[in-house]
């Protein structure tokens, strides 16, 4: 072993970006530690205490950068310094992006890239209306992320997209992948055969990572807003969406991801499968599928199931082939043995909404309706959405947490503090969560969330805590990483929401028998 | 409504000192320039606000090579645009807010409700021993301990020698050890108005020791030696004594910027509001 370093002058970064960077450093193969730090006095104290100091650093400057490492040997040093510029460069040109592309109009941006054919508008609802329509006009595709737009804006901006084959996906679209670009929240997949229309963005989300997950992949993932597959929008980018699906040479496969559509409208979908000359995999969360069976669809209960199935069709397996069904017996048995009598209830603790409804949904029939704020009967409603009481399982994402602060898939300190409350709850026995990876989620997730578990766990060592991944390893904060350091922090990590609500049911099931 | 699109400032420090400066640093949405010993920072966001901040809007920072400031203008180059300096926010704190009971009340709710929320690899695990677990690699564990000792020796009175072991010390441009300095200078100041007392003479002497040749540290402490507040410290104070049951907003719009120095900061703060001097 020995310990190498180098300065540089001249260079200046926060300590985040210094942090990452180590990071990334030390996960090298042959880097034992590493250091970065301003060359002040008092850090070079902590050099020589840490072993990490060398006679190079004796005459630096307080801004002169350190980078000091202890290796296996001499070509690992000089393969980390290679690495090392790398992460330099991409800091200095991600600032460099930055300043390079800032247009301040639609215009503009359309001035600095005129070959662009698809736009992001992700701005005030009420500025929203009058950027698609200038983009629409300017023969652009849309992609909608902001809400609060009228339904009727909604459809006359779609209507036009129709008219003019123009995609409008949104509003409160969070989610798409096109030709394998990830926009908004969404999750670094294979590419593949596989083609997704969703008007659910964490629907879309869960299943194309279970997907890439499980060694298949993705052609287009569109997502069309919650809204389209109502009365008033009469699923018209859903239906067109199927239409670009069908005509597209690398989709082989098509899933269909959606909460129950109008009766109206899934009577048009079901008319469309039957257009289509590709297998069509389908879940509508809650809804009926029969219509879509007997249309020709395959039909899922699951997220889950739906990615599997798809997987299993992209494979040329057999569908009938696909079990979601595990035994969880040996886990709830474990769990189960150290739990009080007063422990008999579950609290849910959500920042996606679709993978919220599946969760009441899968409650429903085994351990009945949980208390929510979006509950699946009004019977349920949470008359007081910061007190708990039963099984409760909450959609964080929702209207009323999320005024004044951002979402919760990228701002966890709401649900900490709420982790935290309820594991002082004397009859919680689960807390259930999910973890939402990929772009514009949290970047750490489990530096974030990890601490939590520990102290709610140290509050009450009883409880247990559940928790859903929803990414995959390609990630920027990488799946298998975060995995591993909930479950160090005490967590049962599952590999699907639907698995981490079967479980849960268990043991609620088992501890109220 | 339509957005104004020319460039502009809209919001300045109150402590900004006419001169001639060069480029120092750019980082994503804020540029230094300095001139002799003073900093003159640009940013896009209010939120970044210091005594010595100009706010600006419509201007490409990325770009600026150097900056004079005088008579309430600024010329930015190599543009050339020049800017009235305007909506000067005062970086005061009226302490007339603050009483005993009410800072207790707020710091004993920050210990026992809203530790989870200082960022895992900041200086809180003075506050909380549980948070050692945070600091593993060879330099985490000597910063560790190297600080737990300044502060153990502040705790002891010994609180020059405290802050000799504390200063300086931490990763980037701005060490957490520095804003921890910053936060105990900041509470001073309470101090003085809680108890009645002048420890003008122990300010001076921790500034002296604290002082270095990083530009931005020295920028920083002067301000807190002075009582000159960041915008965001002082927001969250103001709004921590107006509504001490509500402080998890506050906090977070304290926390957000500059990875763990708002909370740093708060630590020495709180620490030293404790601490018997």
């Amino acid at each position: 072993m020995i310990t190498k370093g180098i300065t540089k002058q001249g260079k200046y970064y926060d300590s985040v970006s210094l942090m990452i960077i180590s990071n990334e450093i030390n996960k090298l193969s042959g880097v034992i530690d590493s250091s970065i730090v301003m060359g002040t006095h008092e850090n070079i104290s902590i050099l020589k205490v840490a072993d990490l100091y060398i006679s190079d650093f004796d005459n630096v400057d307080d801004t002169d950068l350190l980078i000091s490492m202890k290796v296996e040997k001499e070509e690992d040093f000089d393969n980390a310094l290679v690495k090392l510029d790398e992460l330099f460069n991409e800091l200095s040109n991600k600032s460099d992006d930055d300043s390079d592309f800032a247009p301040k109009s639609l215009e503009n941006a359309i001035k600095q890239m005129p070959e662009a054919n698809l736009s992001l508008i992700s701005i005030a609802g009420k500025y929203a209306v009058a950027e698609v329509w200038k983009a629409l006009k300017s023969g652009l595709h849309v992609m909608l992320f902001s809400d609060n737009i009228s339904i009727e804006d909604e459809n006359k901006m779609k209507a036009y997209g129709l008219e003019n084959d123009l995609l409008v996906m949104g509003p409160d679209c969070g989610t798409a992948i096109i030709n394998g670009v990830p926009l908004a929240f969404s999750n670094v997949v294979n590419r593949g055969d596989i083609g997704i229309v969703a008007a659910s963005g964490t629907g879309l989300q869960e299943v194309s990572s279970i997907i890439s997950n499980e060694g298949a992949g993705i052609s287009q993932a569109l997502g069309t807003g919650g809204r389209d597959v109502k009365k008033e929008i009469g699923g018209k980018m859903f239906l067109r969406s199927m239409q670009a699906l069908a005509q597209d040479n690398d989709t082989k496969i098509i899933v269909l991801v959606s909460k129950p559509p109008h009766e109206s409208v899934q009577a048009k979908i079901a008319a469309e499968i039957k257009n289509i000359n590709k297998p069509v995999v389908s879940i509508l969360i809650g809804g009926n599928p029969k219509v879509l069976e007997e249309a020709g669809a395959f039909s899922a209960n699951t997220l889950e199931e739906v990615a599997l199935m798809a997987v299993k069709l992209s494979k040329g397996e057999d569908i009938k082939s696909v079990s979601t069904d595990t035994d969880f017996s040996e886990i709830v048995e474990k769990e189960i043995t150290n739990k009080t009598p007063e422990q008999k209830y579950v609290r849910g603790l959500y920042s996606g909404g679709t993978l919220c409804d599946e969760t009441q949904l899968l409650f429903k029939d085994k351990i009945g309706y949980a208390y929510s704020n979006t509950p699946l009967t009004d019977v349920f409603l949470m008359k007081n959405v910061w007190e708990s009481t039963e099984n409760i399982v909450i959609d964080l994402g929702d209207d009323e947490f999320t005024a004044g602060r951002p979402h919760p898939m990228i701002d966890f300190s709401l649900r900490n503090k709420r982790i935290i409350q309820e594991s002082t709850d004397p009859q919680v026995a689960v807390i259930l969560l999910d973890v939402v990876l990929g772009y514009g989620a949290n970047m750490q997730p489990s530096q974030e969330l990890a601490p939590i578990f520990r102290q709610a766990l140290e509050n009450n060592p009883k409880i247990t805590i559940i928790a859903t991944i929803t990414g995959t390893s390609g990630d920027p904060q990488n799946k298998e990483l975060v995995e591993q350091e909930l479950q160090n922090a005490g967590a049962i990590v599952m590999q699907s929401n639907a698995s981490a609500a079967k479980l849960t049911m268990e043991i609620i099931a088992k501890l109220n028998n | 409504m339509k957005q104004p699109t020319h460039p502009q400032t809209t919001a300045s420090g109150d402590s900004l000192k006419a001169g001639k400066y060069i480029l120092h640093s750019r980082f994503t949405e804020v540029v230094n320039f300095v001139c002799d010993n003073n900093l003159l920072v640009l940013a896009k966001d209010i939120k970044y606000l210091s005594p010595n901040t100009l706010i600006v809007e419509n201007v490409n920072i990325k770009q600026i090579n150097e900056v004079i400031l005088e008579n309430n203008q600024i010329k930015i180059l190599p543009e050339n645009i020049n800017l009235k300096i305007k909506n000067t926010i005062s970086s005061e704190f009226n302490f007339e807010l603050a009483n005993i009971e009410k800072t207790n009340y707020i710091l004993s709710k920050l210990q026992n409700k809203y530790l989870p929320l200082f960022p895992a690899k900041s200086l809180a695990f003075l506050l909380d021993n549980n948070r050692k677990k945070h600091f593993q690699t060879a330099f985490e564990r000597a910063f560790y301990q190297q600080i737990t000792e300044g502060a153990s020796l502040i705790n002891n009175n010994q609180i020059l020698e405290g802050i000799k072991n504390i200063k300086g010390r931490g990763l980037g441009l701005t060490p957490s050890g520095d804003d921890f300095v910053a936060g105990v200078l900041f509470a001073l100041h309470f101090k003085e108005h809680l108890y009645n007392k002048d420890l003008s003479k122990l300010r001076n002497n921790i500034l002296e020791i604290a002082l270095s040749k990083n530009i931005f540290s020295n920028n920083f402490l002067i301000f807190a030696h002075d009582a000159k507040f960041f915008y965001r410290f002082k927001n969250f104070l103001e709004k921590a004594y107006n509504n001490p049951d509500n402080l998890e907003q506050p906090l977070n719009q304290l926390f957000e910027i500059g990875s763990t120095s708002g909370a740093d900061l708060l630590t020495g703060f709180i620490l030293t509001i404790q601490y018997k001097l």
